[in-house]
């Protein structure tokens, strides 16, 4: 069945959506975010500190206690979503990547000409991580008692994480809103809940570039703004004062949160186009009721926030999204959601989603 | 019913959603355990099916995040999914299995726990970061074999030799270098092979030396016409011998990559492109590493001179006529490489009169 109608008119601050054309039976069923900044605040330092005293070993646990948080305080029609991964599976993963990392370094800093074929070689691994993070991560998250499940393949995953990116940054960002829907739609359209699949239907590229375009002129704003401070710290005297140091740390810094500005930019725009256009079973669809330039917004000064606190500011910012996000996101549900059951199969290997985790691949938004 | 005696024990009551198979399926229930017998049930309005014993002997419970819903799972598909972590937490104390169930929600539920664990583990982590993870990697540094440290030499040496011209110097030079390095490594009782290598840095690393991890050792022809004095000569090439001799180029690269891995691990939680974010800190810790080397060098240097007979206040006058070259670039700071080349004059001056 395909859906064509929409609830308001999409825009700033509309809900939107695909619901079925047929009305009968549809109800709103809210998603809503439970979680505290100052309790996920300490939990996050223990987190920290604990993993740094373990050297890393706690890293595993570590994570199974934040994704469990944000599972567990995620509700929709007031029921948590929840996160059985162990640490130990996690651990196992973490090890493997571990190993490669250490030979990695030390090989590339001792023969740093061997560096480029090993970038090469991630490449081509990486499809086969994202897809392994994705199923693993599916996998071992549930609603009500339902576990989601991964169907995508490796092909898939290169040609919408590898070929597209290539191609949107060959053509200077043209193309990356394409690449964008075409990683949304990999990830979306091969997701299932128990049996169910979900779908993103028709996702519009217009919206993508007018984000596309924010982006881009923060972008030539943190430009403009670095080629000054460079020129004055230039002909300045005073570089190697303390007082010179601490301006060019503070510039570097700033640097990297106006680049990161203009990333969140892009990434508020198109997750809520993205999620608008979001159904699953072919008749229950996701309403999108925040404003897309509103999330940019959080998203970009999250990033911004982080890079200039090194760090400290991420559990409030991860909070604020999710609250954001959540608060205004809702299910329009036709008939019963009590049907559902396991499409039986049990994650495997962690290792793939836990090379994709430590190298940062994390998406989404939380 | 006359006394608390004959009364009959009352349940403990946990309320939650009751799955009774894997699926979404759901009941509201209410699990009752007699804590005398550890005879558990729950009860729902499922017609058939009102009251289901069960054995929590087998029974599997979530650890404690926080307050989201706790999940008792049975090995028949089963789960209990409830809010009341208080009375789950409860229930386990009495099963014996408290402590396991959530040791970590006591640290993070807050009060002078979390403060203490707090503090413990800062000083705990002061300690791992800036003596640990160095004291690993100058270890994982100091086990590689030399023929690992040869291999990246030749890489090193491409590196260099594109970035300098053959060696103006006349013939002869090469070799009085090589007499004089081997001269200093037999006083610093240096095992292997160092050989010096003699280059043109015009117009682009200018007076230099360079001491790579294998016993290569690079002068250029321009650090040679400012060292005339062959003692001055000397403290530059004692200075490197030390770095290799420390194994400061393996050291390092070893701290960096070392602490990168930390970062990486710890940091995994914020979004990928944050990761970019932690390469400033590991950008400023590994010029704190090098400048930790070059001062050893320097001191090191000094009992090198003396060792070998030479007079060791030539290290702090070479580095003086070094400064000379230098204007406010060589001042040394955070995101510098070495000292600043006055601090090390002074060091100098008070080792070699000692």
């Amino acid at each position: 069945m395909t859906s064509t109608a929409t609830a308001a008119e999409p825009g700033v601050g509309g809900t939107e959506t695909h619901a079925p054309a047929d009305f009968r039976d549809v109800r709103l069923l809210p998603f809503h975010f439970s979680g505290d900044a100052k309790e996920y605040f300490r939990i996050w330092i223990v987190n920290v500190l604990l993993t740094v005293v373990t050297i890393g070993i706690y890293s595993a646990w570590a994570k199974v206690r934040t994704k469990r948080y944000f599972h567990g305080n995620t509700t929709l029609d007031g029921h948590a979503f929840d996160y059985h991964a162990t640490g130990k599976q996690i651990l196992k993963g973490r090890l493997v990547v571990f190993a490669i990392f250490v030979v990695y370094g030390l090989v590339t800093n001792i023969f740093p000409l061997i560096a480029p074929l090993f970038a090469i070689l991630f490449m081509a691994f990486a499809p086969w991580m994202i897809r392994a993070s994705l199923r693993f991560n599916a996998r071992y998250t549930s609603w009500r008692n339902v576990r989601l499940d991964f169907t995508g393949t490796t092909l898939g995953a290169f040609k919408a994480y590898v070929l597209w990116p290539l191609a949107g940054s060959l053509t200077l960002g043209l193309l990356m809103p394409h690449a964008t829907r075409a990683m949304w739609r990999y990830t979306v359209d091969n997701h299932r809940y128990g049996n169910a699949p979900m779908h993103l239907a028709d996702m519009p590229l217009k919206p993508l570039y007018k984000g596309l375009l924010g982006s881009g002129a923060a972008l030539v704003g943190a430009a403009v703004v670095a080629v000054f401070i460079v020129m004055a710290l230039a002909t300045s005297n005073h570089i190697n004062t303390v007082v010179g140091q601490v301006v060019s740390a503070v510039f570097v810094i700033g640097v990297f949160a106006l680049f990161l500005f203009a990333v969140g930019i892009y990434q508020g725009i198109a997750t809520k186009t993205a999620l608008a256009h979001l159904t699953f079973d072919d008749r229950h669809a996701l309403g999108a009721e925040f404003s897309g330039v509103r999330l940019s917004g959080i998203l970009a000064t999250n990033y911004a926030l982080t890079a200039v606190t090194l760090g400290l500011a991420r559990p409030w910012c991860a909070v604020r999204v999710s609250r954001y996000v959540l608060g205004n996101l809702v299910l329009a549900a036709q008939g019963d959601l009590s049907e559902y059951v396991d499409s039986g199969a049990e994650g495997r290997s962690a290792v793939g989603e836990e090379f994709a985790a430590f190298e940062g691949m994390d998406f989404g938004i939380a | 019913m006359t006394s608390a005696a004959n009364a009959a024990p009352r349940p403990m009551v946990i309320a939650g959603w009751w799955f009774p198979e894997r699926g979404s399926r759901r009941l509201p229930a209410r699990l009752e355990v007699l804590i005398e017998t550890g005879e558990a049930c729950v009860r729902t309005d499922d017609p058939g099916a009102s009251v289901l014993p069960l054995d929590l002997s087998v029974m599997t419970v979530s650890t404690r995040v926080g307050r989201i819903p706790r999940r008792l799972s049975w090995p028949d598909g089963a789960v209990l999914e409830t809010d009341d972590n208080d009375a789950v937490d409860r229930l386990m104390r009495t099963l014996g299995r408290g402590r396991s169930a959530s040791w970590a929600h006591g640290l993070e539920r807050g009060g002078w726990r979390f403060v203490a664990a707090v503090v413990v583990m800062l000083v705990a982590a002061y300690g791992i970061l800036v003596h640990g993870v160095p004291a690993a990697a100058d270890g994982v540094a100091g086990v590689l074999p030399d023929s690992v440290a040869q291999a990246a030499d030749e890489q090193a040496l491409w590196t260099v030799e594109q970035m300098t011209a053959p060696s103006k110097a006349p013939a002869g030079t090469r070799e009085d270098l090589q007499a004089l390095v081997d001269e200093l490594a037999l006083a610093a009782k240096h095992e292997g092979r160092l050989t010096l290598l003699l280059r043109d840095g015009a117009g682009g690393i200018g007076a230099n030396a360079l001491a790579l991890p294998g016993g290569t050792l690079v002068v250029t022809d321009q650090m040679l016409d400012l060292m005339e004095d062959p003692d001055h000569m000397a403290a530059v090439l004692a200075h490197e011998i030390a770095h290799v001799e420390e194994r400061h180029g393996l050291r390092r690269v070893a701290r960096a990559a070392a602490w990168t891995l930390m970062l990486t691990v710890v940091v995994e939680d914020v979004a990928a492109i944050g990761d970019l974010a932690a390469t400033i800190p590991a950008v400023l810790v590994d010029a704190g590493y090098s400048r930790q080397f070059e001062t050893e060098a320097d001191s090191r240097a000094v009992a090198i001179l003396r060792a070998a007979g030479r007079d060791p206040a030539a290290v702090p006058t070479a580095l003086a006529k070094l400064a000379e070259m230098c204007d406010d670039a060589c001042e040394g700071g955070w995101l510098d490489t070495h000292p600043g080349i006055q601090e090390r004059v002074e060091e100098t001056r008070v080792l070699a009169a000692q």
